[in-house]
């Protein structure tokens, strides 16, 4: 076989893999990461103290014993275990609509959503009478989870799988590939709001971000749950989908174009997610982890 | 073809073509707010230097606005539509305890046109994208959560 004809099989191959692929679910690996390293930094000794305590017998994705034992390194493991008989992938949002609105039971249908689960995996985390192969995943998941509701498309659906269905080009920036406006919120808005090259680190000046997102908390309220979904379905009404050619209930006509207002507008809305994800991610682990459960029904 | 059907495909085309940009699902919440303060915002007026570096006015002039207000501790946020220009939009964010002020210039859709930063008795200084984002960011949080508050969404 020649090498052009050996290139054409492997673009054939691409395209096909390429097209058969997960659309994309969860914030990528830099936005967990970010989340999970500010909420390191967030700890009280205490409930430092107890995450270690949790993951000491941390598992990884095929059983084994893994060495993770910060915030930021078990933070992806939900999106990790994907494919496996432990994911959980209606765990990741909640598909509230952007246009009118819905009954809770008709997007998070026996609890199986976001925030339903997240309400569920607190209780157990703040359980000190729970197993502790529970309480160590019930942190795993309950790390992820707040990261991802405050990805505002995670709490928004406009019949498009939460922007999964909506082709997108971001103007002027080059990135790997097909886009839609999922994905973009995911993985581009974020490396491009921190400033950070590495797709799949958190940006050098961490600790500026934790401080930073500690006062965030402050003005913006820790809150629960269903009010932050209900904050990134807002954001999501009013800067994710506000896009040129969006109409209700509609997929796009062709290639969505987010032109540099859009980003700008994005990057900032992003930023400032990330960072609460955090901030409040640390404030439920500080009450939780050192009060128990009592704490936890009082916080929900 | 008929006539009929040929006429009401063009139309079908040209819904899609003229209408489709401009159909938005939900009211903006800027447009929410700014239908609220027009209504039963308080008048009020924005400085004159501040008015002339956000460009709203030229040297020495006010600009006359309604004014949304709220209050938690010692931070004050204000909405303010220009009463002679609807289309343009500042939110201030006073912190009481340190007299800093931060002035957002926005566009109809809530897009950040230009940020300003001053203390009382201070010239103001224009912000950077960069420096303005965090603040306009929480802004934004606050104002879209304010007014979906004002205005539940309609059933669907």
């Amino acid at each position: 076989m020649t090498l052009i004809a050996k290139s054409n099989v492997l673009s054939g191959f691409l395209a096909i893999a390429w097209s058969c692929a997960p659309s994309a679910w969860a914030w990528g690996g830099q936005g967990h990461r970010t989340i999970g390293a500010i909420a390191d930094r967030l700890l009280s000794s205490p409930a430092r103290a107890a995450v270690a305590q949790l993951l000491s017998g941390d598992l990884d994705k095929f059983g084994r014993l893994s060495t993770r034992r910060t915030l930021e390194a078990v933070s992806d493991w939900a999106d990790e275990i994907t494919g496996t008989a432990a994911a959980r992938p209606r765990w990741h949002y909640d598909d509230v609509p952007i246009c009118g609105s819905a009954p809770k039971a008709r997007y998070c249908p026996d609890g199986q959503c976001n925030t339903g689960q997240l309400s569920r995996l607190i209780t157990v985390l703040a359980d000190t009478h729970a197993a502790s192969r529970d309480r160590n995943e019930a942190l795993k998941w309950v790390v992820h989870l707040v990261g991802d509701i405050h990805q505002p498309l995670h709490a928004a659906d406009n019949g498009d799988r939460g922007g999964n269905r909506v082709p997108v080009a971001l103007e002027g920036v080059r990135t790997r590939g097909r886009e839609n406006l999922h994905r973009a919120w995911d993985t581009d808005l974020v490396r491009l709001a921190l400033h950070a090259p590495e797709r799949q680190q958190p940006p050098a000046d961490i600790d500026a971000l934790a401080l930073e997102a500690s006062s965030l908390v402050e003005d913006a309220g820790q809150g629960a749950p269903d009010s932050w979904a209900l904050e990134s379905n807002n954001l999501a009404r009013n800067v994710a989908y506000h896009y040129r050619g969006f109409a209700c209930d509609t997929l796009p006509l062709g290639l969505v174009v987010l032109d540099q207002e859009y980003q700008q507008q994005a990057e900032a809305i992003v930023r400032e997610r990330v960072l609460l994800a955090g901030a409040r991610l640390a404030a439920l682990l500080n009450r939780i982890l050192v009060s128990g459960g009592s704490a936890a029904q009082r916080s929900l | 073809m008929s006539a009929g059907i040929m006429l009401r495909s063009f139309a079908a085309v040209l819904v899609c073509v003229l209408g489709v940009g401009q159909t938005r699902g939900e009211t903006p919440w800027t447009a929410v707010l700014t239908q609220q303060a027009l209504a039963a915002g308080y008048p009020a007026t924005l400085p004159p230097n501040l008015s002339m570096v956000l460009g709203l006015a030229t040297q020495g002039k006010s600009v006359q606005v309604r004014q949304l207000v709220t209050r938690a501790e010692q931070k004050v946020r204000t909405f303010n539509v220009s009463v002679a220009h609807h289309r343009d939009l500042v939110i201030f964010f006073v912190d009481e305890g340190t007299q800093a002020t931060v002035a957002y210039l926005l566009g109809p859709g809530g897009r950040l046109r230009k940020a300003v930063s001053y203390q009382i008795g201070a010239q103001p200084r224009e912000l950077s994208a960069s420096e303005a984002h965090a603040g306009y960011a929480a802004e934004v949080r606050y104002w879209s959560g304010r007014a979906q508050e004002v205005v539940p969404s309609p059933a669907h």
